[in-house]
């Protein structure tokens, strides 16, 4: 196996648990406001859980074994349209990430521990879900047909 | 975009729900091990809707567009090793899905129901082990298709 098939195989990889568990979380957040209070906070928990020691780590594996692959292969260039949706894409993701999950999933937690159901933030954390995942669906539309190329 | 790409799109998007959501899933049931049962029964029925409304029907659209883009191209065949791993692979996952980890995660769940805690901490833990191997089994795959060997 190659260098550039190894970077290739942990990117795709790293970049599915990212994907695919932010749609699982998504759908999980959509399910939860109609669960008891006790799953609700359990949920939550989890999901912020997931957020600090996962999808975090994988937002900076993805950029790195994608940056090093655009590096390793002379036809690929950081100037090229795929290339540049996919860099802005995991930045945007990323920067939701920081900015947005991170505070709102702690305040989320504090509140139901505090007893409130908290229904306006669910319905905010599950709308801006829907865009975060959007906008990485552009990504992987971006690393598949790489328009520009 | 060619058709090709747009199969090879849905058949990304199919596999990455699928894969992803499954190593995700099994990435939070490592932390059940001591929360409350009722956080546990309903992750154990959030688990059940989305392997039989989100897995398996990912599964089936990650193998039918697979098999789509290998029609369409012509560099692709059925015989050629990645292919026959990818196939293989899913077909066991799919199976196993189907025939052992819905049913008894639904068994888990009316246990729960029941008050039945102790036996369906066992059902829960079956479906975790086999799960886990599942999760193997579907990391080859990916391997597969991105390294392909034999092409």
């Amino acid at each position: 196996m190659t260098l550039f098939a190894t970077l290739k195989f942990l990117h795709v990889l790293v970049a599915i648990i990212w994907v695919g568990g932010g749609i699982l979380q998504a759908i999980l957040i959509w399910r939860v406001r109609k669960a008891d209070a006790i799953h609700r906070l359990g949920l939550a928990r989890d999901m912020r859980a997931m957020a600090d020691k996962v999808f975090g780590a994988a937002t900076v594996a993805v950029l790195l074994f994608g940056i090093w692959m655009v590096i390793e292969r002379p036809a690929f260039a950081f100037g090229d349209t795929w290339i540049v949706i996919g860099l802005v894409g995991i930045v945007l993701s990323g920067a939701i990430g920081g900015a947005f999950f991170a505070p709102k999933g702690k305040a989320l937690v504090a509140r139901l521990e505090s007893g409130e159901s908290a229904d306006k933030l669910l319905g905010v954390i599950s709308r801006v879900a829907l865009v975060d995942q959007a906008i990485l669906l552009v990504v992987v539309w971006a690393m598949v047909a790489k328009p520009g190329a | 975009m060619s058709k090709f790409e747009l199969y090879k799109f849905v058949h990304m998007i199919a596999a990455t729900v699928w894969v992803g959501g499954a190593i995700t899933a099994q990435l939070i049931g490592l932390r059940l091990e001591n929360a409350e049962p009722a956080h546990r029964l309903g992750f154990a029925r959030d688990m059940r809707f989305v392997s039989q409304w989100i897995f398996l029907p990912a599964a089936l659209i990650a193998y039918g567009f697979g098999s789509l883009m290998i029609e369409e191209s012509p560099n692709f065949g059925y015989e050629q090793a990645w292919v026959t791993i990818g196939t293989a692979g899913l077909a066991i996952a799919f199976l196993t899905a189907a025939a052992f980890l819905v049913p008894q995660s639904r068994k888990a769940v009316r246990l729960m129901e029941a008050g039945r805690g102790p036996e369906a901490g066992a059902v829960m833990g079956r479906v975790t082990i086999v799960g886990r191997l599942l999760v193997v089994v579907l990391i080859v795959v990916v391997w597969a298709m991105v390294a392909k060997p034999g092409l």
